[in-house]
């Protein structure tokens, strides 16, 4: 197998886990926070078990095309790629451009989340993830971004 | 083996029953319509949720289309809801419609109550409007008067405003109470309360489309949309929580939880639910001499999996479910029973097809 696939495959699965990890963590967490406000007694148990069933119920299955993890595996896979050709493209413009280059996957990763929710949102007129409304929206890019910084750790190892 | 016999002989009665069925199509090629009301003299309204008010004879032909009806803001759910007469039609001529006003960024489910004139409203009076909201779903819009000549109205949670269904100052996920001036009676629930909206009767609803009341024994009932899965029918008492979204048996679209309850202290749990969801329409109580075996029953609309559900209560509890004319592919919007004891269904359309609404008379087969 080609090298750079490779790393580039290893690379995307990390960040993907890393990603949805966090995506549901804080989805989990700004929903019950959501709850809390309007006076749900909601204890450890029952935030680690929402927790526990977030994470096996959002995950990807291609007989369920709407489950989060879909949209997140999808974002991460056009996000990154598009981001690994444009640090290409940006590595070349000199010291500004090495400057810039760190920052190109986290930016990819918060903008994939970011878009994959805006579009289901303008699909149907309801956020299909509770709890990334107002700031949970804000949040899930920042999950977005920890997966590209994940991703760029991954790929640009070895110096690729 | 005892329950092999009652389920055998629950199973022959539910076949009994949908063979016994006799479907008139009264009005075809409708456009998403949504309410409908008999009128004393056994004509009948009905509304099309792009906007049009329809007069139509007691065989469902159409005699008129009226002018002067308020223009709704109609995008996605949103558009002309219900109308339902005024108790004291014969004297008054006086109609309520519910609909989706505004725009997009600001809009709300509003009432108005009008004058049935030959050929248009007149009189149109606003006499309620929800908390606004920038979405274009979950209006509720259901209307029902209650024996004392108050009105009742559900309103949805506009779908992102979902913790809204429990907060007292919003009408958002509520059924209301008001006069037909649209003020607060003052024995409902929370007036006088501060910080909550007087015309409050119930709330901790999600999307409730289906509401009626038991001419019998004034019970209320409605049936409201849950997410994915948690479809209820719940029988409405004044002040009760229905829950959402801190309570509820249904799961976000996208897999996970909506909260991490089902039942939770405080909450009035549904009569029934539905999991998966059915996209619940209307609900009617059946009394009526065409089907004394359903006395008593409700009649729901199921949208989504395009059926009718007659549900068994007995003593206000529910021994079974039945789907009933499922080979018709038919969305029932809702469900009304005529004084001749025939159910008539409004049907949304047929096989999600455009311009495939219907008004059909159910009635028992000779």
């Amino acid at each position: 197998m080609n090298p750079l696939f490779k790393r580039a495959s290893l690379a995307y699965l990390a960040a993907a886990a890393a990603g949805y990890l966090l995506a549901i963590t804080f989805a989990t967490t700004a929903n019950l926070i959501n709850l809390a406000s309007i006076g749900a007694d909601i204890g450890i148990g029952d935030a680690l078990r929402t927790w526990l069933f977030d994470l096996r119920g959002m995950t990807p299955r291609t007989t369920e095309l709407a489950r989060y993890g879909n949209v997140l595996l999808i974002g991460f896979g056009i996000a990154f790629p598009v981001a690994v050709l444009i640090r290409v493209v940006v590595l070349r413009l000199g010291p500004a451009g090495k400057r810039v280059a760190p920052w190109l996957f986290p930016l990819a990763g918060a903008v994939a989340l970011g878009t994959g929710l805006t579009v289901m949102f303008q699909q149907y007129e309801v956020t299909a993830v509770a709890g990334a409304r107002g700031y949970g929206f804000w949040a899930q890019c920042v999950a977005g971004a920890m997966a590209g910084f994940v991703f760029g750790r991954v790929f640009t190892r070895g110096g690729a | 083996m005892r329950s092999l016999i009652i389920a055998a002989a629950c199973l022959f009665a539910s076949f009994a029953s949908a063979q016994s069925l006799q479907v008139e199509v009264l009005a075809d090629g409708l456009e998403n319509p949504w309410g409908l009301a008999f009128l004393p003299d056994g004509r009948m309204l009905l509304t099309e949720r792009a906007g049009d008010l329809w007069l139509l004879d007691a065989q469902g032909k159409k005699l008129l289309k009226y002018a002067n009806v308020p223009p709704a803001f109609v995008k996605l759910q949103g558009g002309l809801f219900d109308v339902v007469p005024d108790p004291d039609f014969q004297d008054n001529s006086t109609i309520y419609l519910s609909l989706a006003h505004g725009h997009q960024q600001h809009n709300t489910t509003r009432v108005v109550s009008a004058r049935l004139g030959a050929t248009a409203l007149e009189d149109v009076t606003v006499i309620f409007d929800n908390t606004p909201k920038g979405t274009s779903a979950h209006y509720g819009g259901r209307l029902a008067f209650l024996r004392d000549g108050t009105l009742l109205v559900t309103t949805g949670e506009g779908a992102e405003y979902r913790e809204d269904a429990q907060r007292l100052g919003s009408t958002l996920g509520k059924i209301v109470r008001i006069r037909t001036d649209g003020s607060a009676p003052p024995d409902n629930p929370f007036a006088g309360r501060e910080g909550a909206d007087a015309r409050v009767w119930s709330y901790g609803h999600r999307n409730p489309q289906g509401l009626y009341v038991d001419p019998v024994d004034d019970v209320v009932y409605s049936v409201e949309h849950g997410p994915r899965g948690g479809d209820e029918l719940n029988i409405i008492t004044r002040g009760a929580n229905y829950g959402w979204p801190i309570a509820t048996h249904g799961l976000d679209y996208t897999g996970g939880r909506i909260s991490p309850f089902e039942t939770y202290a405080g909450v009035t749990e549904p009569l029934t639910f539905w999991t998966p969801s059915i996209g619940i329409g209307g609900v009617a109580i059946y009394h009526g001499a065409m089907f004394p075996e359903w006395e008593g029953d409700a009649l729901v609309g199921a949208m989504g999996h395009q059926h009718l559900v007659h549900v068994d209560l007995q003593d206000g509890r529910v021994t079974s479910r039945t789907k009933l004319l499922e080979d018709r592919r038919a969305r029932f919007r809702q469900i009304k029973i005529a004084p001749d004891g025939a159910v008539f269904a409004v049907i949304d359309a047929i096989d999600n097809q455009p311009h495939t609404g219907q008004l059909l008379r159910i009635s028992r087969a000779p």
